[in-house]
């Protein structure tokens, strides 16, 4: 049955997309995050909707989609450059089919993440794209923060959709993704167009960040607690009543204390000793030993080149007996242990290279919608922005904090090519070509008011080319007029 | 169960959004970016139109200059205005659209 809901509701879509084929985007955006060929049964599982949406999505923009005001960006370049080292060093993996295997999604993502700007060439588009975003691990977060309030959670015992612990459907990752896209969610409450602000969207808003806080409460992600830590900071450089910010914020989780259950507690007291848990206690290892790889492969081992590693520590091992606790350290030796870092995962799989490539992408998006941000704000406050675009600074600044979030969340798991995240990548690099085509139409508004405030009106140029005497009021040669005749 | 709610919450909202989209215009055109590009539109037009008539004037200055004294002489018995859109008429008809109308 929910199979055939599915179906119809992709049909729907794949329908509706003959008309816009931009939606055919967003449908693969939906089918790429939920899955749900994985969680119906039937027709669904044998058809591959994914391809399907897939080449919908490109064929669709080839074919059908306008082209215009296409650019190539530098970030694009970037995600271009680690998709080819990234099949370079697949060809060369040190573990050839698991290398392939990763391989398969990982060219996907970032094809897809090199695509997408192309097609977001409208505010709508940005939105939509947005929306579909937080609708689709809406969903997600919907069923987990329902099942955590009516008691159900606990470190691997919360049931996903899907229940493979891959994707999106890794605990620590839907809690990062979940705390990343909270601003994006609260941006609807004033900017939305396709829902507009009205008490139940904002009800819906705070329902659905309500859900995603209690994402790392109920899977016990220490990450997530991070990465909520990280969101308060954060929270504090776009709040004007800090003071209120700091005692509300505490004054809440305080009050949340009580309802924790105790296995929550002890997970999270493992932040400040990693000695004591086996996954802490392995990551600080996975990573000296990643540092001596590099030294030795400096362009990498391919994907999933952890599996080369192995290594002996000591962690402490609790016995009981009867009334007595007894707590022994005792040496480990694990083999094949994951990075447990995205910074560790690439350094390790592409090597330095793709390491300053991914860090490059990061940062560049950082500052892009910084210098976005405080440009249409500047605009804002000197009375120069037209009301239609009151919401650029705003998404900016909910996709800068969703990179932010997402990068604490990536320090302490592999998630360096996570899907979502490429797709704010790619939401980030439409957003930042959508200002640049504001910015120079503004440009060119600027230049033809110069020239029609000039005492001549600006006609003194088309004089000193006629090969008349200039007035003494023809334009410097410097001026922008000067160089546009 | 609760799986069902969440599913059909989010797969309700998203079919409203995709038909909210499918029928609405700034879809695959910008309205800000559309506005900005119509009034580049107009501002060119504008400017060309001026551009057009401070050439006919300085046209006609030039060739009221060059006209033998005795044909100034006559002509200047008629009206100045008259003079000046002969000249412009005659100057256009023979000179093809001004170097101006290439301009951006």
């Amino acid at each position: 049955m929910m199979g055939l809901i599915f179906l119809a509701f992709i049909g729907f879509a794949l329908l509706l997309g003959v008309r816009r084929p931009f939606l055919w985007v967003l449908l693969y955006v939906y089918i790429d995050i939920l899955a749900p060929q994985r969680i119906g049964f039937g027709l669904i599982e044998s058809l591959q909707i994914s391809m399907i949406a897939f080449l919908a999505a490109f064929g669709g923009y080839i074919v059908l989609d306008k082209k215009e005001h296409i650019s190539f960006s530098w970030r694009q370049g970037l995600l271009l450059a680690l998709l080819g080292y990234c099949f370079w060093t697949t060809g060369n993996a040190d573990f050839p089919a698991s290398a392939e295997t990763k391989w398969e999604w990982v060219w996907k993502a970032l094809l897809f993440a090199i695509f997408l700007p192309f097609t977001l060439t409208t505010r709508a588009r940005l939105e939509a794209l947005a929306l579909t975003l937080v609708l689709t691990i809406g969903m997600i977060v919907i069923s987990t923060g329902m099942k955590v309030t009516l008691g159900g959670g606990g470190y691997g015992n919360l049931v996903f959709f899907v229940d493979d612990n891959s994707g999106i459907y890794e605990s620590s990752t839907l809690a990062t993704v979940a705390i990343a896209l909270t601003p994006l969610i609260w941006w609807f409450t004033r900017f939305g167009t396709i829902y507009k602000p009205h008490w139940t969207v904002s009800l819906f808003a705070v329902a659905l960040i309500f859900a995603c806080l209690l994402i790392p409460i109920g899977t016990e992600a220490r990450t997530g607690l991070l990465c909520i830590a990280a969101l308060g900071v954060l929270m504090l450089r776009y709040t004007s009543k800090r003071l209120a910010f700091i005692v509300g914020a505490a004054s809440l989780g305080l009050a949340a204390l009580p309802f924790l259950p105790q296995s929550y507690y002890d997970r999270m007291a493992t932040i400040a000793e990693p000695g004591g848990d086996e996954s802490a206690s392995t990551r600080v290892a996975v990573w000296k030993w990643t540092l001596d790889y590099v030294s030795q492969n400096p362009f990498g081992g391919g994907f999933d080149s952890y599996k080369g590693n192995s290594f002996t520590y000591e962690m402490p091992v609790t016995e009981e007996s009867g009334n007595t606790t007894t707590i022994e350290r005792r040496k480990v030796t694990d083999k094949a242990r994951a990075f447990h870092s995205s910074v560790f995962e690439v350094l390790g799989e592409q090597g330095w290279p793709g390491l300053i490539i991914w860090l490059s992408l990061h940062g560049l998006g950082l500052l892009q919608m910084e210098r976005i941000g405080a440009r249409w704000r500047k605009r804002e406050k000197a009375g120069d922005l037209a009301e239609d675009e009151a919401w650029i600074a705003p998404m900016a600044t909910a996709l800068q904090l969703a990179s932010l979030i997402y990068l604490v969340g990536a320090l302490f798991q592999g998630i360096a090519y996570q899907p979502v995240m490429l797709m704010i990548i790619g939401l980030q690099i439409g957003l930042n070509s959508y200002c640049q085509r504001i910015d120079s139409a503004r440009a060119r508004q600027a230049l033809d008011e110069r020239r029609e405030n000039r005492p001549n009106g600006g006609r003194g140029g088309a004089k000193a080319r006629s090969g008349k005497a200039a007035s003494p009021s023809s334009p410097d040669p410097s001026s922008p007029d000067a160089v546009t005749a | 169960m609760i799986d069902y709610i969440a599913l059909s919450i989010g797969h309700f909202l998203l079919a409203i959004a995709l038909l909210r989209l499918v029928m609405r215009d700034g879809l695959d055109v910008d309205p800000l970016l559309a506005r900005f590009k119509a009034s580049e539109g107009e501002r060119r037009k504008a400017t060309k139109a001026e551009g057009r008539a401070a050439r006919r004037r300085a046209q006609s200055q030039s060739q009221t200059q060059s006209q033998s004294p005795a044909k100034a002489q006559a002509s200047s018995q008629a009206p100045i205005e008259a003079t000046e859109g002969a000249a412009v008429e005659a100057a256009e008809g023979a000179a093809g659209p001004m170097p101006e109308e290439r301009l951006p």
